[in-house]
């Protein structure tokens, strides 16, 4: 039965595919949990390496990719969801397509997902990088979240190996909760501030609602806290990086310190973000004894994710997407977009559908202003481009100079007119409008479908 | 001409749902037709007094921060009762409204305390009220459709001394039951149409607005009319998303 079960969810993931209905990415997954839900165990199960699960608000996508592009350096056969199906039937999905000499599993998994997916896949290593307010009204507050992963980790076999990152308070607090756990975390930097971000959360101490005091801020709540009222204070992490330069908009150098070596990353991605993902990736892979020149090589010939940091030629005009679907994520995109020189087209695309959550009051959240003096023209686009435009009128930005197409296709046709044809575009997008983005462009021959990708 | 003198009560706990949006959108309107203001934020432990201020901001936040505040409230609540009954403009949001009632039950029967700015209560739901709201609310003999987005556990039943802002046309409102939605009286206004509110609503923007200028001068003002193209296009947008049409 098992067998049968297998074989009948994958031939639907191809039919899926050969008629065009998407990537099939999670259909036949979905289909397998329905004949036979044990599956997922028993798949998992036939890795013997183990399995790592990565979850985050922001930056599960390009963690996994790291952490895969590495294992693919240091030999290990491995399988993944590449494409981002981050539920049960993305994951039941990537297990079906696993190859017989795959040992290794690496998955991102949803937030909400994860203690259930935890309780089935049994992972060896579980890797929780960050919470930020997310789609509220499909995720709940993050305090919700916080109860389920810590309900979760009570019930963890000591066996599993727990990576936290320490700069995250609400996070950092978890780990009290299992033994056999290492932290991570950004070191004293020059691009951390001393000032506490408007859309930060977990201000307050989990143990006793004490107000935190940073000495340093990285993206929103992240940094190096304490608790004014008890002993409470970031831990100390195994992983540290340190000595970080950013490179403009082609990525980053810096050290990750441990007790044991310091080992140079040179890595093509930007921004502060991906330094926190990178380390995660290092923190990870060191687990699982892969050598630092593997790291150093997996990370050194990273290519973007699927809409993060992704640059696409498009007819001449140069587009850079910006995945930008919260406000964490938002303003450390913004934060990117600053260390480049010069004036910047940009374009904002703002939908409203499932997957972006419906409520778009996030947006105000975001600290658009502090690129308004660099903007040399604004586009905004989406189901929802008159609630974007309103938030950027109300700022204060002239309405003469917002330029509103709320499809993407004339979008796209007004972005030579204001860049030239061989300019240079900036577009942040939500999920499904970044979606609707890439359907335009490989009808014009531009990009690839995504799940064409391993 | 003098400052009109906005207060944001705990703007770092109470900030959820892009709550600054709104005012944003009082500075904004003030400063078009040529009114100056000033915006104060007061947290945890100061203190707020009735005399300085003309209009008062409170956001939603999570259940956790919302205790937190609940706390530092009662210190505050003679003095916001004092500003209530002196005619200065409240609009409190989502959290807000909740705490502007005479207190909240949570689900383990937990009582916590409100500041009794409107006559109403509220005890926990079992299940999220989420999705787009249409209302047909009424200030002042004066009707207008209100757009906006609801989440919460509360269910608010009002007293006999508040008015709701209006009847909900598409969504749930104050308790899913009785069709109503927000509380009123004198000039405190709660709602749980949450965060930016006010961009797709500038009626009820200007309501307050003009409320929080005739207490700052004594007079009631004629506020010009300002471009809400944009506003339109969102509101028309927004409504479709309840199911409605225009
Ligand atoms: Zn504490």
């Amino acid at each position: 039965m098992r067998h049968i079960a297998r074989f009948l969810a994958k031939t639907a993931g191809q039919l899926s595919r050969v008629l065009g209905r998407g990537g099939g990415t999670s259909i036949p997954g979905t289909l397998l949990m329905k004949l036979r839900p044990r599956t997922l165990q028993e798949m998992a199960r036939e890795l013997d390496q183990g399995i790592v699960v990565i979850s985050a608000t922001n930056g599960k996508t390009t963690t996994t990719r790291m952490i895969s592009n590495i294992a693919q350096k240091s030999g290990f056969s491995y399988v993944t969801n590449a494409s981002g199906a981050n539920l049960t039937g993305g994951i039941a999905s990537a297990l079906l397509e696993k190859n017989p000499e795959d040992s290794f599993g690496i998955f991102e998994i949803d937030e909400a997902a994860l203690p259930d997916l935890v309780n089935q896949l049994e992972p060896t290593i579980i890797i929780l990088m960050n919470l930020f307010r997310d789609q509220l009204d499909r995720y709940g507050e993050l305090e919700t979240t916080l109860l389920k992963w810590a309900e979760m980790i009570r019930t963890l076999p000591a066996t599993t190996k727990l990576l936290i990152n320490a700069d995250d308070p609400a996070l950092a607090y978890l780990g009290a909760l299992h033994t056999n756990v290492e932290f991570f975390g950004v070191g004293e930097t020059q691009y951390g501030s001393s000032e506490i971000p408007h859309a930060a959360d977990s201000l307050y101490c989990q143990k006793c609602d004490g107000a935190l005091l940073f000495s340093q801020t990285t993206i929103g709540q992240m940094g190096h806290w304490k608790c004014q009222k008890c002993d409470l204070e970031r831990p100390e992490p195994s992983y540290t990086a340190t000595a970080i330069t950013l490179k403009e908009l082609k990525g980053a150098e810096f050290k990750v310190t441990t007790a044991l070596s310091t080992t140079d990353i040179h890595l093509p991605l930007a921004g502060l973000h991906n330094i926190y993902n990178a380390l995660a990736a290092c923190a990870v892979c060191a687990t699982v004894n892969i050598s630092s020149s593997h790291i150093q090589e997996g990370l050194g010939s990273m290519r973007a994710a699927f809409g993060r940091n992704e640059v696409i030629d498009y007819q001449g005009l140069e587009l850079l997407l910006l995945l930008a679907k919260n406000p964490a994520g938002a303003n450390q995109n913004l934060k990117t977009v600053l260390l480049s020189q010069g004036k910047i087209h940009l374009a904002v695309l703002l939908n409203d559908r499932t997957a972006d959550g419906q409520d778009v009051s996030w947006i105000w959240d975001v600290d658009y202003e502090m690129i308004f003096d660099r903007i040399a023209s604004l586009s905004i686009g989406g189901d929802r481009a008159y609630d974007m435009a309103l938030r950027f009128y109300y700022s204060g930005f002239p309405l003469d100079q917002i330029h509103i197409a709320t499809k993407v296709k004339d979008l796209l046709s007004h972005l030579p007119t204001v860049a030239g044809s061989n300019g240079k575009v900036i577009i942040m997008p939500t999920y499904t409008a970044m979606l609707d983005l890439r359907s335009e462009l490989s009808k014009a021959g531009t990009t690839h479908s995504f799940w064409e990708e391993k | 001409m003098s400052d009109i003198r906005i207060c944001h009560l705990y703007p770092r706990e109470m900030n959820i749902y892009g709550d600054r949006g709104n005012i944003s959108v009082f500075r904004k309107r003030l400063e078009w037709r040529g009114y100056s203001s000033s915006t104060t934020m007061l947290g945890l432990g100061d203190q707020f007094n009735p005399k300085e201020f003309d209009l008062c901001y409170l956001g939603g936040g999570q259940d956790r921060d919302q205790n937190i505040v609940a706390h530092d409230l009662t210190e505050k609540s003679s003095a916001l009762l004092s500003a209530a009954k002196d005619g200065v403009a409240f609009l409190w949001v989502c959290g807000g409204i909740q705490l502007a009632g005479t207190g909240y039950t949570d689900s383990r029967g937990q009582r916590l305390p409100g500041v009794g700015l409107l006559d109403l209560d509220t005890t926990a739901g079992d299940e999220r009220l989420i999705g787009d709201l249409t209302l047909e609310a009424e200030l002042e003999q004066e009707k207008c459709r209100i757009v906006g987005y609801e989440n919460h556990a509360g269910l608010t039943s009002l007293g006999p001394d508040a008015d709701p802002l209006g009847s909900v046309l598409k969504g749930h409102g104050n308790n899913g039951s009785d069709g109503k939605e927000g509380a009123v009286q004198r000039r405190v206004i709660g709602t749980y149409l949450h965060g930016p509110l006010l961009p797709k609503n500038s009626w009820l923007a200007d309501k307050l607005l003009s409320w929080a200028i005739e207490h700052r001068t004594g007079e009631k003002p004629a506020l010009r009319p300002l471009d809400n193209s944009l506003e339109d296009s969102a509101r028309q947008i927004a409504t479709s998303r309840t199911g409605m049409k225009r």
